[in-house]
């Protein structure tokens, strides 16, 4: 299978960055994926998948990101990452995501139709 | 490594590890444990783990159901942290590899993303270290439990490193482990810096906000000479400061030498050195230094310290302690100098705009007469065991003295009337320390045995600055020309009557002022316990002749300034070993 690296520009658009719901839901999203994901903004770089390392990047509105993964399924957890982003993680994709609160966690994410 | 920088209220240096009191009253408890036991340190951690994450669930469902999903999504993130971040991993190496207790190793980690945190540009972001410290919290009363230590229950030496101390928890401190303070708040005067001198450990007030950036357990450097706090010390910075604490200690151990000997002038002219307290434990201190006595034992203590206005048996357990412990050496018993404010049992005034100048101390007794009679009367029993004197403050007029007499004299005829032994001839002095006083000494030198002048407040009142008041503490010199004219004002009053007058301010445990305090015509000084071996250093060092002459040469100057850098130098001249 393809082991290449992924990558993927991410733009930060809703007004409070990447807060602490944002990084919240990213790392709930990249849960149902195998692939490796690390965000990069200027010399950082972190684990996509910790809520801390995400929220100390601190990104803030207008900011651009760079995803990169590795593995299998690399291409569908980038896409699906550039959608939240692009929805600025609003609550209807959380939703069709399956992310929000109290909902079971272990259902693979079913891409939104239309 | 990081420095910070307050107000010097008490001198030495202190290296140890912290004790962090947070607005909770929390603190971490140790900072190692047991090789043995890392394996159950590690489950104490995954439990507490598990068991603050059941309580983020049940918090976030109920938040969700009562005011919508959105507002539970704060306890996700928490959630999340807790769960999948590398918290965890973080922790358990810290404990498995450097066998760190989990509450340490939570404060530590989670203390460094919250300054990461709050560095970020970002406003939002950075508040969210507001939500580290919350999930720390959590888990810190998960893993201690119940258990809340507060001040009281210490078992190994510590720095106590918090935003303020209330008064009774100062009080109440326990000298056997605490070798330091260092406050967020606060300044000289301020009941913190005054139980710090008296348990004669260094001290730095007024920090402004640093707490959140030190854990419990770490070390921790305050520097009391120089208003320094050092966290996270490096290597060179340790080894510094360490060479200091060793001679300081090599200085004392040398002083200590000083204490059979009289505080002599070179030409034989005997200075008595007399010690201010707070607690009558301290006597021991005194008797260890050599005091002639105790020159101002301040009551205020029996007051801060209890939640209940003090009965007279408080009192008098407590004068007797310390009258019968100096033998028959003189204690000079001040009465009452607080502000309502400080004192829950007694009601609030209504106009607190300028406490300084308002209804406190003699003012307050005289309007609190039953609670003034209660501690006249303790005076006044142990006054037959040795040689007590009572001491009246902030006296302002000739009639604010009358006054308190009148309520003395009532106490004495009520104890003859019930055959209660007291002193008779008890002697009487005011604190010097409002202007007022000063204009009209002539005629209060008619009225005292003695007299005892305050250079604290007498500064303060004279110069109109309010020495707790950061702003203008620049301003608040007791060396300015207008003071030290007061100061010889009144010793020349009480030579001309003659009656005895010494002065028991910050000022005189200064080694710098002592020539000059001397020249002025001062031959009692009352000091901290731990200031009596310097000053008597001094004294044996010097002649008055040569006092005399700094003294005049001071008083010719114009300014506060030159005369501090004037005074230091013939300090170092005089007294080598003290230059600096």
């Amino acid at each position: 299978m393809c082991q290449f690296k992924q990558s993927r520009k991410l733009v930060v658009s809703n007004a409070e960055g990447v807060h602490a719901r944002a990084a919240t839901l990213i790392a709930k999203l990249l849960r149902k994926f195998q692939a490796k994901v690390e965000l990069v903004k200027g010399a950082e770089r972190v684990e996509a998948g910790d809520v801390l390392q995400v929220l100390s990047l601190g990104a803030a509105c207008g900011e651009e990101l760079l995803a990169e993964a590795w593995g299998p399924d690399a291409p569908a957890a980038l896409e699906a990452l550039g959608r939240l982003f692009d929805q600025q993680f609003e609550d209807e994709v959380a939703r069709q995501f399956g992310l929000v609160a109290g909902e079971r966690q272990d259902v693979e994410a079913e891409p939104p139709t239309g | 490594m990081k420095q910070l920088r307050g107000i010097a209220v008490s001198p030495g240096v202190a290296i140890g590890e912290a004790l962090v009191m947070d607005t909770e009253g929390f603190r971490i408890p140790r900072r190692f444990v047991a090789r043995d036991a890392v394996e159950s340190e590690r489950e104490r951690f995954r439990a507490a783990i598990g068991a603050a994450g059941r309580e983020i669930e049940e918090n976030r469902d109920l938040v969700s159901r009562e005011l919508g999903e959105k507002y539970g999504a704060i306890f996700e993130a928490h959630l999340e942290i807790l769960r999948h971040s590398r918290l965890r991993e973080d922790v358990e190496e810290m404990i498995t590899q450097r066998h760190y207790s989990p509450e340490y190793a939570v404060s530590r980690t989670l203390r460094r993303y919250a300054q990461v945190f709050r560095n970020l540009r970002s406003h939002y972001l950075s508040e969210r270290a507001a939500d580290i410290f919350d999930i720390e919290k959590r888990l810190l009363r998960h893993l201690l439990g119940r258990r809340r230590e507060g001040l009281a229950q210490l078992t190994s030496p510590v720095l106590v490193l918090a935003h303020d101390l209330m008064p009774s928890e100062a009080a109440n401190l326990d000298r056997r482990f605490v070798r330091g303070i260092v406050t967020e708040v606060g300044g000289p005067g301020s009941h913190t810096a005054i139980v710090a001198e008296a348990l004669e450990i260094p001290a730095v007030l007024g920090t402004g906000p640093f707490l959140t950036e030190v854990s419990g357990g770490e070390t921790v450097i305050i520097d009391g000479d120089q208003g320094l706090v050092v966290l996270h010390p490096d290597e060179e910075t340790l080894a510094r400061y360490q060479h200091e604490a060793e001679e300081h200690r090599c200085l004392a151990a040398r002083l200590e030498q000083l204490r059979d000997l009289p505080a002599e002038t070179k030409e034989g002219e005997r200075i008595k050195l007399l010690a201010n307290i707070e607690f009558p434990e301290e006597v021991e201190h005194c008797l260890a230094r050599g005091a002639d006595g105790v020159g101002l034992y301040r009551t205020e203590f029996l007051y801060l310290g209890a939640k209940t206005e003090p009965d007279e048996e408080v009192h008098y357990q407590a004068y007797c302690q310390v009258v019968r412990t100096m033998g028959g050496r003189p204690v000079v018993i001040r009465t009452f100098d607080l502000g309502a404010d400080k004192v829950p049992h007694l009601p609030q005034p209504e106009d607190q705009r300028n406490p300084f100048l308002g209804l406190r101390s003699i003012r307050l007794a005289l309007r609190n007469v039953p609670m003034f009679r209660t501690q006249l009367r303790a005076i006044l029993r142990a006054s037959t065991l040795g040689q007590v004197k009572i001491l009246f403050p902030l006296i302002s007029t000739l009639l604010e003295l009358r006054q308190a007499k009148l309520v003395l004299a009532d106490v004495m005829e009520d104890l003859e009337e019930h055959g209660v032994e007291f002193d008779r001839q008890i002697e009487v002095g005011i604190m010097v320390e409002v202007p007022s006083a000063v204009m009209m000494i002539d005629r209060f030198v008619e009225e005292c045995d003695f007299l005892s002048i305050g250079t604290n407040d007498l500064t303060q009142y004279t110069l109109a600055v309010d020495r707790s008041n950061k702003d203008v503490i620049p301003l608040y010199n007791p060396t300015d020309p207008a003071v030290l004219k007061l100061i010889a004002m009144t010793v020349e009053a009480a030579r001309r009557r003659p009656i005895p007058v010494n002065l028991c301010g910050q000022m005189s445990g200064n080694p710098a002022y002592t020539m000059l305090l001397l020249g002025l015509g001062l031959r009692q000084l009352s000091v901290p316990p731990a200031a009596i071996p310097e000053i008597k250093r001094v004294c044996r060092s010097v002649r008055v002749a040569d006092c005399r002459q700094v003294a005049e040469r001071a008083m010719a100057m114009e300014n506060a300034r030159d005369i501090e850098l004037f005074l230091r130098g013939e300090l170092r001249r005089h007294v080598p070993e003290f230059g600096a």
